[in-house]
């Protein structure tokens, strides 16, 4: 995957049709530039072909590809999760991020599905989401607590 | 929001991925946010997620920016995604590729006896434009020039 615009638009009945185009190169000196000129005249000039309105876009302007091996250990299987609950320390409000393919050495605690945040590695997550991401809402986020669930598939 | 997608394989060659979101992203800060060396957020964070997932990484990647528009309902009857346009391009390396426009106006676009378009029109020529002075092909070289256009159908 490399990086690309993707538009998306609503036809008359009602289901989404999407386009996407490749970006160049994105670095700090031309991402302002596309996000608020160049996009918007894609948009436009689409405006003037198509019955639909291009209003709903996104960038990716990453893709950082990694070796993608299968895993040695048995145990890492997508149908096991860590989940984390999450405040908005903004708001208050919670949210919940999912890490497939936990590691339980590090975060299964006897007696409990509780995770053990006193861990080292858990430890060190959760200070790298607390400092390097956001809430739904923009604001600062603080890890509360988290759990091992299933999934369904 | 902006993000961060994580894309994991499994054991059983399952993936399944996970999704941080990232700061409003600016000039100033794209590097500081957006790269992937252990001091910058997105760096930091996989470091960390490797750290208590057995799974592997197949990729990561960076939504810098959402317009936040959700799409709305089109007006016009004929504002169908089963028809699209089919646009032919070379790249500026000699490759050829090509990208789809969903619900095209064929009021303005449509040649009688042909599903090649029109492609002299000021609206075509303006689009042309806008996509070969600032896109690329999957090869990264930018898309010039746009050599076809056509009516299409869409199975679905």
């Amino acid at each position: 995957m490399q990086p690309h615009v993707k538009l998306s638009a609503a036809d008359f009945s009602g289901e989404v049709a999407t386009m996407s185009l490749g970006l160049p190169n994105i670095t700090n000196a031309n991402f302002e530039n596309y996000r608020d000129t160049v996009i918007g005249n894609l948009v436009s000039a689409l405006a003037g072909i198509t019955l639909c309105e291009w209003d709903s876009w996104q960038m990716f302007t990453e893709v950082y590809t990694d070796v993608g091996t299968l895993p040695s250990s048995p145990y890492a299987q997508r149908e096991l999760r860590a989940l984390f609950t999450c405040v908005d320390t903004g708001t208050g409000k919670k949210f919940v991020v999912g890490i497939p393919c936990p590691d339980l050495a590090d975060m299964a605690i006897a007696g409990t599905d509780v995770i053990n945040l006193a861990n080292v590695e858990v430890a060190a997550y959760v200070a790298a989401v607390e400092l390097h991401t956001v809430s739904p809402q923009g604001n600062a986020v603080s890890v509360i607590s988290g759990k091992l669930v299933g999934r369904n598939l | 929001m902006p993000h961060v997608t994580h894309t994991i394989i499994d054991h059983s060659g399952e993936t399944s991925f996970t999704r941080h979101l990232l700061p409003t992203i600016t000039n100033a800060n794209y590097n500081a946010i957006t790269g992937n060396a252990p001091t910058q957020n997105v760096g930091d964070l996989r470091l960390a997620l490797a750290a208590i997932t057995n799974g592997n990484f197949v990729k990561h990647s960076v939504m810098a920016f959402d317009s936040g528009i959700s799409p709305v309902v089109a007006t016009d009857p004929n504002a169908q995604r089963e028809i699209k346009l089919l646009v032919s391009y070379n790249d500026t390396n000699g490759e050829r590729g090509s990208f789809e426009v969903p619900c095209p106006n064929l009021t303005l676009l449509a040649v009688a006896g042909t599903d090649q378009i029109d492609r002299t029109g000021v609206e075509w020529l303006a689009f042309e434009a806008a996509v070969e002075s600032f896109f690329v092909s999957p090869g990264g070289a930018p898309i010039s020039p746009i050599v076809d256009a056509r009516i299409v159908g869409r199975r679905l």
